[in-house]
């Protein structure tokens, strides 16, 4: 029994018409554009600064500093926009000499308020302290910094901020207080470094601090 | 849950629909045989029974529960058996039973906190604490302060609660069993031009329960070449919501939830890592319609033009009311202030898989409208070139009154290795635009009525490719007790999305005929 079929594709044109037609409307289909308030990829590139840094020379007046191991968990983290900047040291000492409110300077901070150090402290960040360092604290350097005679290694102080880079000078800002820095990426951006000078009693002190991208 | 694997399922039921298809095309091809021999011919001459499985891996950066960002890992298994049982000459009922259990990172950061170091990384002391802030439902808590069912995160030696959008909790909601059953019968006129159906179905996961009903009618005109159909359905769903952590506790204790409950003693931090007791979610409020109906009505008509071509085309209207958002699925706006709980130091790269201990307070779950009105039509087409090759195209358009619209295309080509085996690569594009509800991690507005982050619904491309194999035996010459093997099918895809969710979907489909 002859089958009627509403189209007849017997013969060979009528059949690549077709199979032209079909592959035209798959092509079509498969190639159709999205509006253009789709997902949008950022293509902008990243700022250097972005990524987890963490303390691993420091410099005064381009001498290099002996840093025991609880003042070398010293760190940055940034974001898109904000930064934490986390400060070590040994409970009941100060880490470093230089000791002031600003963020970037911030460096061995006040261990006034976290003398236990211990996980049973109510202090958000006790528990970010990290025994590497805690029974290394005979510092053999002949530099001051590091003056690490016992005790254990506590995270001394967090400060969480924005940050803005403009032409590569760095503002932050946090607690209150804006402070601009020149930043120094090296080693293709896997280091960078800041200066900070100091002038006291008409002697000028230039401190150099050398973070590593982790 | 369920809508992150539509995608998943949706390839499933492409492969359901395909072997209709053909099982369907045979069927007629053997009618228009058998439509001048006086005895009838029964519809399904013997049982058959079906055994499918599947193995679905997913993972992504969007979760729907982490407000928009976070892991999406996810794993499901899926089984189902399917018995067709022939009902004298002229029905077929069919049993279709099944579960499905999966693992979900996302779904177990409903409750993100932990507190004895199960995050990996967090922990930099190693400590270790007695909260019971795993607790998420289905254990008993031995609090005799709280009387719900997230335990107490206890800080009292001074460790957690942390958790991470981008780790998975370890809490019970990271896993669950979907077990569903549905039972349908069809029934052929004596001359096979007419089937009429009816089905029942019921589905249970531990915070949603389902309940369906279905009719149908087709006619075969035109010497069975043509065939429209019409099939009417109901799903009666029923949630059994469970909220974000922080959002239950609120909803429990009110302005005093961070001194009683799961927040009593917990640190919350603003985003500057400051300590604050400023943390209200005023915005959340239990949702009081638990109910989800879904209506739909599918109509469809299938043409075969020439021995070599055949076509179809349908078009649903589908309803929905009830409780449209998912429970579970948090929101942060971006005109409330941010407050975590965990580690500040990660407060800065809290959107980056770097963020390892900290979680942000929701300030909402998703709210949206409790209709929707949707409208897919689409058609088939497949030509066979020859004995060995098939074209199986396939377009679908859907649209709905939320704004999504949304462009699937198809195509399979099965190619005839031999009398036995088939290998059938196939591709799948789909394109949508997002309902207007849609936005982004942290960029609803506390003003707005309705909102999600939920990237489902966002704008996306997907492309999805892979291959299957399928062996079949028409003498079903292999036996296990009383069956014979009929087919085997096995499939792999590869799904991947432009906002970065990627799956791999294996499935295997077995059938004995008696």
């Amino acid at each position: 029994m002859n089958k009627m079929y509403p189209f007849n594709f017997s013969n060979g044109k009528n059949k690549t018409v077709f199979l032209l037609a079909m592959l035209a409307m798959i092509v079509a289909i498969f190639s159709c554009n999205k509006s253009d308030d789709t997902i949008v990829a950022n293509n902008a590139t990243p700022d250097s600064i972005i990524g987890t840094w963490k303390l691993v020379e420091e410099y005064r007046n381009d001498q290099l500093v002996t840093l025991n191991d609880c003042g070398l968990q010293e760190n940055y983290i940034f974001g898109a926009d904000q930064f934490t900047h986390e400060i070590y040291g040994m409970s009941g000492k100060t880490n470093h000499a230089n000791n002031n409110d600003n963020t970037l300077n911030q460096k061995g901070g006040d261990d006034d308020d976290d003398d236990s150090a211990s996980d049973d402290s109510d202090d958000e960040g006790d528990d970010e302290s990290d025994d590497e360092g805690s029974d290394e604290g005979t510092d053999e350097g002949t530099d001051d910094d590091g003056g690490n005679t016992g005790g254990v290694c506590a995270l001394s102080q967090t400060v969480i901020g924005y940050w803005l880079n403009a032409n590569g000078t760095y503002t932050f800002n946090a607690n209150s207080t804006t402070e601009s820095k020149t930043i120094h990426f090296t080693d293709a951006a896997n280091k960078f470094y800041f200066e900070v000078s100091e002038t006291a009693n008409g002697t000028t002190v230039t401190r150099k601090y050398v973070f590593q991208r982790q | 849950m369920a809508e992150k694997q539509a995608e998943a399922v949706a390839a499933i039921n492409m492969k359901k629909i395909t072997i209709l298809t053909a099982v369907l095309f045979a069927s007629l091809a053997n009618a228009q045989q058998d439509s001048t021999v006086v005895y009838k011919k029964r519809v399904l001459e013997s049982t058959e029974i079906e055994f499918l499985g599947s193995y679905y891996k997913q993972d992504g950066s969007h979760s729907a529960v982490g407000g928009g960002i976070g892991t999406e890992k996810l794993t499901d298994l899926t089984s189902n058996v399917i018995l067709s049982v022939p009902m004298g000459d002229d029905g077929v009922l069919t049993v279709d039973a099944g579960f499905s259990a999966y693992t979900s990172a996302s779904s177990s950061n409903i409750n993100p906190f932990v507190s004895d170091g199960t995050v990996t990384g967090i922990n930099n002391n190693g400590g270790n604490t007695t909260g019971a802030s795993k607790k998420l439902w289905g254990e008993p808590v031995n609090n005799k302060d709280d009387d719900d069912d997230y335990g107490n995160s206890s800080q009292t030696n001074g460790v957690g609660p942390y958790g991470t959008p981008w780790v998975e909790s370890t809490g019970a909601s990271r896993k669950d069993v979907l077990t569903a059953v549905s039972l349908s019968y069809s029934h052929s006129s004596d001359d096979r031009n007419q089937i009429w159906s009816a089905s029942l179905s019921a589905s249970k996961e531990y915070d949603y329960q389902s309940f369906g009903v279905g009719l149908g009618y087709a006619r075969l005109f035109n010497n069975k070449n043509t065939e429209v159909s019409i099939k009417a359905s109901a799903y009666l769903d029923k949630w059994m919501p469970i909220y974000p952590t922080e959002l239950h506790e609120y909803s429990l204790y009110g302005l005093s939830f961070q001194n009683s409950g799961y927040f009593r003693g917990v640190t919350i931090v603003d985003q500057y890592g400051a300590t604050t007791k400023n943390y209200l979610p005023k915005a959340f409020h239990e949702f009081e319609n638990k109910k989800r109906n879904s209506y739909a009505v599918s109509l469809g008509l299938s043409q075969i033009l020439t021995k070599k071509l055949q076509f179809s085309i349908f078009m649903d209207v589908l309803y929905q009311e009830g409780l449209l958002s998912t429970p579970y699925h948090r929101i942060y706006f971006a005109d409330k202030a941010n407050y975590y709980v965990g580690k500040p130091r990660y407060i800065p790269i809290y959107t980056t898989p770097e963020n390892v201990g900290l979680f942000q307070l929701a300030d909402d779950t998703e709210k949206l409208p409790d209709t929707r009105f949707k409208i897919p039509l689409g058609a088939r087409l497949n030509y066979y070139i020859n004995e060995r090759f098939v074209v199986r195209t396939y377009y679908r358009y859907y649209a709905d009154d939320w704004g999504l619209e949304a462009h699937t295309a198809n195509i399979e080509i099965p190619y005839k290795i031999s009398d036995r085996f088939t290998v059938f690569p196939m591709y799948r594009f789909y394109t949508q635009q997002a309902v207007r509800y849609f936005a982004g991690y942290e960029r609803h507005y506390s003003f707005e009525r309705y909102y999600t982050s939920d990237n489902d619904l966002a704008s996306f491309d997907s492309h999805q490719y892979g291959f299957g194999l399928s062996y079949s035996d028409i003498l079903t010459s292999a036996k296990i007790l009383k069956f014979g093997l009929k087919n085997i099918d096995f499939r792999y895809n590869r799904y991947e999305r432009s906002d970065n969710l990627k799956a791999d979907i294996f499935t295997i489909g077995i059938k004995f005929v008696q």
